[in-house]
């Protein structure tokens, strides 16, 4: 007998993404100015973590310096609309062109390593974008930044939307969000997505079916890199404001770590990871000054308690309620494999 | 008499000043079963690897059903149907079996860079997946986590994921090492049962394995083809006999 599916359904995940973005989309229209603003930065922090997710949790490719597209998407961006005067409806399509390109050019060049030596030379990668950008004194401000107030905001009034008002943007970024989200959610479930994640739990046995391995991990690292160059597009527009501080490691560091404590490899788990690590911070930096040791102490409380990340732990829970259900069957599949070898 | 499906002739490798592939011959029939012995150190699994191409020769040619893959990288000798299964199991741990092998068969299909299909609710690739399950004895573990299989079925399971691209040499590497006498009678079975076109290679430590299944042999030792003949004259070889079964077997 064929099974009607070859992957299972994983109905939580549908369940968990309305409930989020639900209560974004419901709840911006009644923000506040400083409210609107987080979930602005929530959508746009969103946009680059599960590109992370996409190139870690799926493709294998533990990236440090994911930041460095961000900042390749900021920066061209503001180079084509801001200095060249070309519109943004144009410059942004290129800005995550140019995402794109570089992701490939980087891509070849890191993919021929792995592990630790890939995770050091993508961070190696994003620090000589972010040196270049603080010393960058023209036409970018150096690490004094620079105000693009006014030039920067994609214009959409020719249909009706106006993204200067800070609501319509706001929203505007969560569509975007979600849409991205959408997409590597449909990539990894073709042959495409699936391809990446065989070679993220066996490379050498890919291969040896006859798959050019490194062609896909930089195929992989490209869409991340281009999705990043467009969060990074977004962050200045929202923002009005470039500085070499969008392309730092830290930022890549973030996005790993809500990644890893989302759940890696699950794209619902890091959107969870978004929501709560910017609400935390939020929450927290009113609160003193230290928030980062209050956030490290609480990530190191997950890790320790949910290793599969908090949506990895929300799955267990599920499915041993599931489980507990179905108890009666005296059924030790084990044993039925052995009798069978 | 029709061309050799794979044909080896002069195959050199040396790692710094040690041969460990020193001038091998050897000529497959489409359909042939044969099989590579050889002690501990006779450069069984460097002869191997220079097949699949995991590792490169310093000299020599290997032609598949006449095309020279000698210069070829591995995934594109896969290609060509040159298929190997690994001596340690090497699969996806985390995938079911039938995901594992319907995601080998897309590999093998050339349908990676595939992003507008659904993988999942693809019949007719689950459909060849449960074909392949079912020649390699897996139909009853389609839906079970392959690192929940035992030992001898992560076996099975692995010349499964060697046959998905209906490749026209099988090359395995050791297929029942480690394998109790039960789990070697089973994967013996198998072997015997796969379609009789393909040739297939075993390097093989298990010689009742090796005599049962192969209709030559071929016998290395220090990298050097010592001796080539079937089963029977393998066994009455002398020479074989001390470098191999030792002196006191007969």
């Amino acid at each position: 007998m064929i099974p009607a599916r070859i992957t299972k359904r994983d109905p939580l995940r549908a369940v968990i993404l309305i409930l989020l973005f639900g209560a974004a989309f419901v709840g911006a229209p009644v923000a506040n100015h400083y409210w609107l603003e987080i979930l602005t930065e929530i959508g746009i922090l969103l946009i680059f973590v599960v590109g992370i997710d996409f190139l870690v949790g799926y493709t294998g490719l533990i990236t440090l310096g994911h930041a460095g597209f961000m900042g390749v998407g900021a920066y061209s961006l503001v180079w084509i609309a801001h200095i060249q005067g070309i519109p943004v409806s144009i410059a942004m399509p290129l800005a995550i062109l140019a995402g794109a390109v570089v992701a490939v050019i980087v891509g070849m060049l890191v993919t021929r390593v792995s592990g630790v030596f890939f995770i050091m030379v993508t961070l190696a990668m994003s620090m000589l974008f972010y040196s270049w950008a603080f010393k960058a004194r023209r036409p970018f401000g150096g690490d004094d930044g620079l105000s693009v107030a006014g030039t920067i905001r994609l214009d959409l009034s020719s249909i009706g939307i106006d993204l200067d008002d800070q609501l319509t943007f706001c929203l505007f970024v969560l569509v975007i969000a979600l849409l991205i989200y959408l997409l590597f959610e449909w990539l990894v479930r073709t042959p495409f997505g699936q391809t990446l994640g065989a070679i993220r739990q066996n490379e050498n046995r890919v291969r040896a079916l006859g798959c050019p391995v490194g062609v896909y991990k930089v195929a992989a690292f490209t869409v991340a890199g281009a999705v990043a160059a467009l969060a990074g597009a977004l962050h200045v527009q929202s923002t009005e404001f470039l500085h070499p501080n969008v392309s730092y490691w830290i930022k890549s560091g973030e996005g790993l770590i809500i990644v890893i404590v989302g759940g890696m490899g699950t794209l619902v788990g890091p959107v969870i990871g978004t929501f709560l690590f910017v609400l935390f911070h939020k929450g927290v930096e009113s609160l003193t000054t230290h928030w980062q040791f209050w956030m490290g102490l609480t990530f190191i409380v997950i890790v320790i308690f949910a290793p599969d990340g908090i949506y990895g732990r929300l799955r267990t829970l599920a499915g041993s309620r599931k489980r507990k259900r179905k108890l009666h069957q005296p059924l030790d599949e084990e044993a039925d494999v052995r009798a069978d070898a | 008499m029709s061309a050799p499906m794979l044909e080896v002739a002069g195959l050199r490798k040396a790692f710094g000043s040690l041969i460990v592939t020193d001038g091998v011959d050897l000529s497959l029939a489409a359909g042939e079963r044969a099989a590579v012995i050889g002690p501990n150190g006779a450069g069984k699994t460097t002869f191997f690897n220079l097949l699949s191409g995991e590792l490169k020769a310093d000299a020599g040619t290997i032609k598949l059903d006449g095309q020279a893959v000698t210069a070829l990288s591995p995934d594109r000798r896969a290609r060509a149907g040159l298929a190997r299964s690994f001596q340690k199991n090497n699969l996806f741990a985390d995938m079911t079996v039938l995901e594992s092998l319907a995601t080998a068969i897309l590999v093998a299909d050339r349908r990676m860079r595939v992003f507008w299909r659904s993988f999942g609710r693809d019949k007719a690739l689950s459909g060849r997946a449960v074909d392949v399950a079912e020649l390699v004895g897996l139909a009853d573990d389609l839906e079970t986590t392959v690192k929940h299989l035992s030992y001898g079925t992560q076996r099975q399971l692995e010349i499964g994921l060697a046959l998905v691209g209906r490749p026209k040499v099988l090359l395995l590497d050791e297929p029942t090492s480690g394998m109790s006498p039960e789990e070697t009678g089973a994967m013996k079975a198998l072997i015997a049962g796969l379609p009789a076109e393909l040739t297939i290679l075993l390097v093989e430590h298990d010689m009742d394995v090796v005599f049962d299944l192969a209709h030559s042999i071929t016998v290395l030792d220090y990298g050097q083809v010592v001796a080539v003949g079937t089963p029977n004259e393998i066994r009455q070889s002398a020479v074989v006999r001390e470098i191999y079964l030792g002196t006191d077997a007969a």
